[in-house]
């Protein structure tokens, strides 16, 4: 059963919505870019550790760290 | 049974608080049920209270609830005292803030998501922010955006960023804003460099012009969808920028004040002595400790394992104060900051949402060291009012006499005219005794000052 989300009391905000988008999208590319030259310097052993940030693609909670 | 539906909880249709018969427990209602069992089956529960960043309960078998959409009936770990974000320091909020961000992180990761930031949701516990609303999350669907993001900009990060870069006193604005500060009063006030900072510009400039501009236009944002990576992004931005607030001007200004005692070490030491003695024979519960400072006294308290308050009108020392807790790992005192002329007034709906001052539960002891001075002479209070006011605090009252030719109070004289000729050992024990009888009196060894243990009369 799909949750439909009638519990939702507060105001989200229009515009705070459509600011969240704009925002979310463009730290993900900050994020993407970061994250994926750290994973390009570890296939060049240049880097041991994973990257910190962990998503929902990431390396999960324990690691190398 | 007496049962009372709790004065804050009425505006989230999942469930409520109420009080029965003394007992605190929330009413989960059937709407909520799907979320709230995916919260305990998805461990998501288990992790947070866990790791100390939300409250346990208990789930309550055989009660029929207070109304009929009734689902569980829970009971939740209680909190000793319950305080509100205007009374926190720059460094509790800030921690409240990261706790939220965490907390939302890890519930991103098990499939659910805060329909709610509010900074009421989080209280002290032992030292650390906690989460106390169990029916703040719902079942997160892949590419909703998340609900809270408005709520915690004007909770948290614009309060934070007013203290940060314009002035530590402006979280006072919260008392007048229950849903936090509006975020356009946020970018008015914050100084032109706060815009060339990226995260700044982006969760509070461009957010208050949006917000604006959108005002009417609510189906705009009805199809939005964001990808959860890209959401996980925004709570890690978000993390970043509010770790990235600091008091630095000001804390570096204002330290050396603090660290000036006003004793000589024998006096320092007499008067630590005679504190923990007095304490000892009262044995409270609970202490306030009012017009604590940085802490000095409070602590005596402390190490004899009483839960203590400790309040203070000035965000630095209250700041200080909480700092030194953190790092000392002490969890039995709470530093907050209060106008003891001024304190928290009821606030919110009804002037029924949160609490005053008066109406938190009341200390077994008081401690009013090197306040006496500040409360009779700056603030104009006579005697027989200070006196009233602290036997209605408590029935144990640790109290410091600073007279006139004490270093302190020439000071607090040199630029007025004195209108205080009743200022003395001989009106103050007269006014007190109203109240109070004199259990101890000490002078304090290498100073005019005198400690008296007084005890309410019945």
């Amino acid at each position: 059963m799909i949750n439909l989300n009638t519990l939702l009391y507060i105001d989200p905000g229009t515009g705070s919505i459509i600011l969240q988008a704009f925002v979310a999208a463009v730290v993900g590319v900050i994020f993407f870019i970061k994250y994926g030259w750290h994973r390009l310097l570890r296939f060049f052993g240049l880097r041991k550790a994973p990257h910190p940030r962990r998503g929902c693609e990431g390396e999960g909670e324990g690691g190398e760290n | 049974m007496i049962q009372h539906i709790n004065e804050s909880s009425f505006r989230d249709p999942a469930g409520f608080l109420f009080d029965e018969n003394g007992k605190l427990l929330r009413q989960v209602n059937k709407c909520y049920q799907e979320d709230f069992d995916f919260l305990i089956s998805s461990s998501l529960y288990d992790i947070l209270t866990g790791e100390g960043l939300m409250i346990e309960h208990k789930e309550l078998k055989n009660h029929q609830g207070l109304t009929p959409d009734c689902y569980k009936i829970i009971e939740p770990d209680l909190i000793g005292f319950i305080s509100y974000p205007y009374e926190w320091s720059f460094s509790q909020l800030k921690d409240a803030a990261l706790a939220t961000l965490k907390i939302q992180k890890i519930a991103l990761e098990h499939d659910m998501t805060l329909k709610d930031s509010s900074a009421y949701n989080m209280q002290f516990k032992n030292g650390n922010p906690v989460l106390i609303d169990t029916l703040s999350f719902e079942i997160y669907q892949d590419g909703k955006p998340w609900q809270a993001y408005r709520q915690f900009c004007q909770h948290f990060l614009a309060p934070l960023a007013l203290m940060s870069y314009t002035d530590i006193r402006l979280n006072q604005l919260l008392k007048c804003y229950l849903d936090g500060i509006p975020l356009d009063l946020a970018a008015e006030l914050l100084p032109f460099k706060t815009k060339l900072k990226f995260s700044l510009l982006m969760h509070l400039h461009l957010h208050a012009r949006t917000q604006k501009k959108y005002a009417d236009k609510g189906h705009a944002s009805k199809n939005i969808q964001i990808k959860r990576s890209n959401l996980i992004a925004l709570i890690d931005s978000l993390i970043s920028v509010v770790s990235g607030f600091s008091l630095k001007k000001q804390s570096t200004e204002w330290g050396e004040y603090y660290t000036f005692t006003n004793y000589s070490d024998q006096s320092f030491s007499h008067k630590k002595e005679i504190i923990a003695r007095v304490l000892k024979n009262i044995n409270p519960e609970w202490l306030w400790d009012l017009g604590a400072n940085t802490g000095e006294f409070t602590r005596i308290a402390g190490e004899q394992g009483i839960q203590c308050i400790a309040f203070d009108i000035d965000p630095v020392a209250v700041e200080i104060h909480y700092n030194v807790v953190k790092q000392q790992k002490i969890t039995n005192i709470l530093p907050l900051i209060i106008d003891l002329t001024n304190p928290s007034p009821a606030t919110g709906w009804n002037n029924k949402e949160r609490m005053s001052l008066m109406q938190r539960p009341r200390p077994g002891a008081i401690l009013a060291l090197a306040l006496i001075h500040h409360l009779a002479i700056s603030d104009n209070l006579p005697f027989n009012k200070i006196s009233g006011f602290l036997s209605e605090l408590s029935d144990d009252l640790v109290i410091e006499f600073i007279p006139k030719n004490d270093f302190q109070v020439r000071k607090l004289l040199e630029s007025r005219i004195d209108i205080f000729p009743g200022y003395n050992e001989e009106n103050f024990e007269k006014e007190f005794s109203v109240f109070f009888s004199i259990v101890v009196k000490e002078r304090i060894h290498g100073s005019e000052r005198i400690l008296y243990w007084m005890k309410k009369k019945k």
